[in-house]
């Protein structure tokens, strides 16, 4: 199975376990199977490695443990995912692990476990089930973020020189132009309607009404120009009315990846 | 920079010439420009052809100007492509400009032509819709009539604009190209038929909305001495800005603001001496706010303007003589030059019927095309002064 998407994964050793040949081992076949590996080497906390996972964006986190404490270590780990609301991240496990085990450990959320002799190649097919099966692609660009489809957002870009705010996401500052890109940021699914249009003629390829509207995002988040959706007859649209984000789904593309887009709707004004 | 002159100008009427090849369109006006120059075509040293959807109408992508020119026998010389959206033919323009006043060439040819018109309605919205970016604002469908529709509702919104006024405008710009022999639409149109055509883009109706249509323009720019041996008054570019989009926030001035002002800076002269201007009213409606970014009167004020009609024939200052791009006709990379011979021929005293008396000294053409990151892509200003 072949994917667009790079999988990013994260090896990492938890607790006091220094043996780290077969951890190194993964992590360089993963990565010249063109994966991008994030590796912790040893004597990691659970929460540092919890944290990493979620700054790292990482599809898939890989455990190594030699000594015995996988699960101990693997509670640890659940737990600090949990706090930073990173419980949907998978986990996987190598090394020694005894099979009585594997039942409390899958319990604890671990998906897939290689004890030794498992080859590299089974751990390239089990991320990219992972990765595939989720994978999604934004209609535009640089517009959406987010590690699941249901947890979209979108994103943009803040110059740290002038903190002027750009969607998309951008490479440059076209007011500092300097050498440091800006940086990405998360910005608010609500805003306020500037105006908007209901049109009987649409570019082929498009329905009518052909509706477009643009939202000032909250938090003085730059402008959006954006189609807009559910709106009923169209009699709730006010200039300066409430909207809200909401993410569609317009199908897949040739890699089987779902096509999202943004679309803006009216939300109920209490 | 040494001062340059507007020399012979000339465009085919606008409309709808499935028969006529680009390169036959654009014949008649280059070598009226020539003779009405009263140069050797010979010293023309370099030539700047506007068009922008040839590629996507006729698939003509590639040297479009040279086929244009070969037809007019224009060889040998530098030929340039010019592609800015519906303000192709003013690009141009500004390039001629540039090559003379910088002292390149002596003699520049501009010419813009365009064919917009096809059989099939939809290839020809498709064409336009490329004129923004296709990978982020054109995945949302760009429709321009929606995009104006967009401002002038906002504007009714903050300046309290009434559907009257929006549909006067139509009004005005229809009367004057009842006068134009070169306009796509000669007929005249009330303010009830304006409001009760056809509903495109609410507040937009369809006969605010200019039409598909095909057409040529073409001039010459030159030196002071060329101008003078022509014979007629002398027409000199005071000043002509090209300006791009600018991710401009809600609190700075749009980009038709922004670059008028730069106009006014590099002719001297205030929006208070203009006496004639060309606007791109691609729908009627915007030409309202053009007033107020062009500095012809204060934010909010474009709706006396319209009423107390001063910017019909007969008014202080005429807007659209020509009929605008509503009456006279849209053919994208034609528009801008377009313009630039009503201003030329108002100031000559040649405009016919529709002439202003007496004749202006100082005109202004705007010219906009294409969007870009929420604005017009490109804006040019063009002051031409007696």
């Amino acid at each position: 199975m072949k994917t667009d998407r790079i999988p990013r994964v994260l090896v990492a050793k938890i607790g006091l376990d220094g043996h780290n040949r077969g951890a190194q081992v993964v992590a360089y076949g993963l990565r010249d199977t063109g994966m991008e590996v994030v590796y912790t080497g040893i004597r990691q906390s659970a929460a540092a490695v919890a944290r990493t996972a979620v700054e790292e964006a990482v599809d898939v986190i890989g455990i190594s443990s030699m000594v015995g404490a996988h699960i101990a270590i693997m509670k640890k780990l659940r737990k600090e995912l949990d706090a930073l609301n990173a419980s949907d991240i998978p986990v996987i496990l190598g090394g020694i692990i005894p099979e009585e085990d594997y039942d409390p450990l899958r319990a604890l959320g671990v998906g897939a476990i290689f004890p030794p002799g498992a080859e590299v190649s089974e751990m390239v097919k089990y991320i990219q089930r992972i990765v595939q099966s989720d994978a999604w692609v934004s209609e535009v660009p640089g517009t959406l973020a987010g590690r699941r489809l249901e947890e979209l957002h979108l994103v943009g870009s803040r110059c740290e020189g002038c903190n002027r705010v750009f969607f998309p996401v951008r490479r440059n500052c076209p007011f500092c132009l300097g050498d440091r890109p800006p940086q990405r940021v998360s910005l608010s699914d609500e805003g306020t309607l500037q105006t908007f249009v209901v049109a009987s003629m649409a570019p082929p390829g498009y329905t009518v009404p052909h509706v477009q509207g643009y939202i000032d995002l909250l938090d003085q988040g730059p402008r959006i120009f954006s189609l807009l959706t559910d709106y009923g007859d169209g009699s709730s649209f006010r200039i300066g009315c409430r909207m809200g984000l909401k993410v569609v789904r317009l199908g897949r593309d040739e890699a089987n990846r779902v096509v999202v887009g943004y679309r803006f709707r009216p939300l109920q004004t209490p | 920079m040494r001062e340059t002159y507007v020399l012979g100008v000339s465009m085919t009427p606008f409309g709808k010439f499935p028969d006529r090849t680009l390169q036959e369109l654009a014949y008649g006006p280059i070598w009226d420009a020539i003779q009405e120059s009263m140069i050797d075509p010979h010293d023309i040293r370099i030539a700047f052809v506007g068009n922008a959807y040839a590629g996507l109408i006729t698939g003509q992508e590639s040297v479009r100007a040279q086929v244009i020119l070969r037809e007019a026998g224009i060889s040998r010389i530098p030929i340039i492509n010019v592609e800015n959206a519906c303000a192709s033919g003013s690009t141009a323009f500004y390039l001629a400009h540039q090559a003379v006043a910088s002292g390149q060439a002596d003699l520049a040819l501009a010419v813009g032509v365009e064919k917009l018109f096809c059989d099939d309605t939809g290839r020809s919205l498709k064409a336009l819709s490329t004129s923004s970016d296709l990978e982020i604002e054109g995945r949302m469908g760009i429709l321009f009539a929606g995009i104006y529709a967009m401002r002038v509702r906002g504007h009714m919104h903050r300046y309290g604009l009434t559907r009257e006024q929006l549909a006067k405008v139509a009004v005005k710009n229809h009367d004057h190209g009842a006068l134009n022999p070169h306009a796509q639409y000669r007929n005249r149109v009330t303010v009830e038929e304006v409001l009760q055509s056809r509903m495109i883009a609410d507040p937009i109706t369809l006969f605010m909305t200019c039409p598909l249509g095909d057409g040529a323009a073409a001039l010459l720019i030159g030196t002071k001495e060329m101008a003078t041996r022509m014979g007629k008054r002398p027409v000199q570019v005071g000043a002509t800005v090209l300006g791009s989009f600018g991710f401009t926030r809600k609190d700075e001035p749009s980009i038709a603001a922004r670059v008028a002002r730069a106009a006014y800076e590099e002719a001297g002269v205030t929006p208070k001496q203009i006496q004639v201007a060309e606007v791109h009213d691609a729908v009627a409606p915007v030409e309202l706010f053009l007033y107020e970014e062009l500095g012809f009167c204060g934010p909010g004020e474009s709706g006396r303007m319209i009423d107390e009609r001063t910017t019909w024939l007969g008014g202080r200052l005429p807007v659209n003589t020509s009929g605008g791009l509503t009456a006279k006709g849209h053919p994208a990379g034609a528009t801008g030059l377009s313009q630039v011979a009503e201003i030329v021929w108002q100031i000559r005293g040649e405009a016919g019927e529709r002439q202003i008396k007496p004749a202006p000294s100082i005109g202004l053409i705007e010219n906009g095309g294409g969007n870009v990151a929420g604005e017009t892509a490109v804006v040019a200003v063009h002051i031409l002064v007696a």
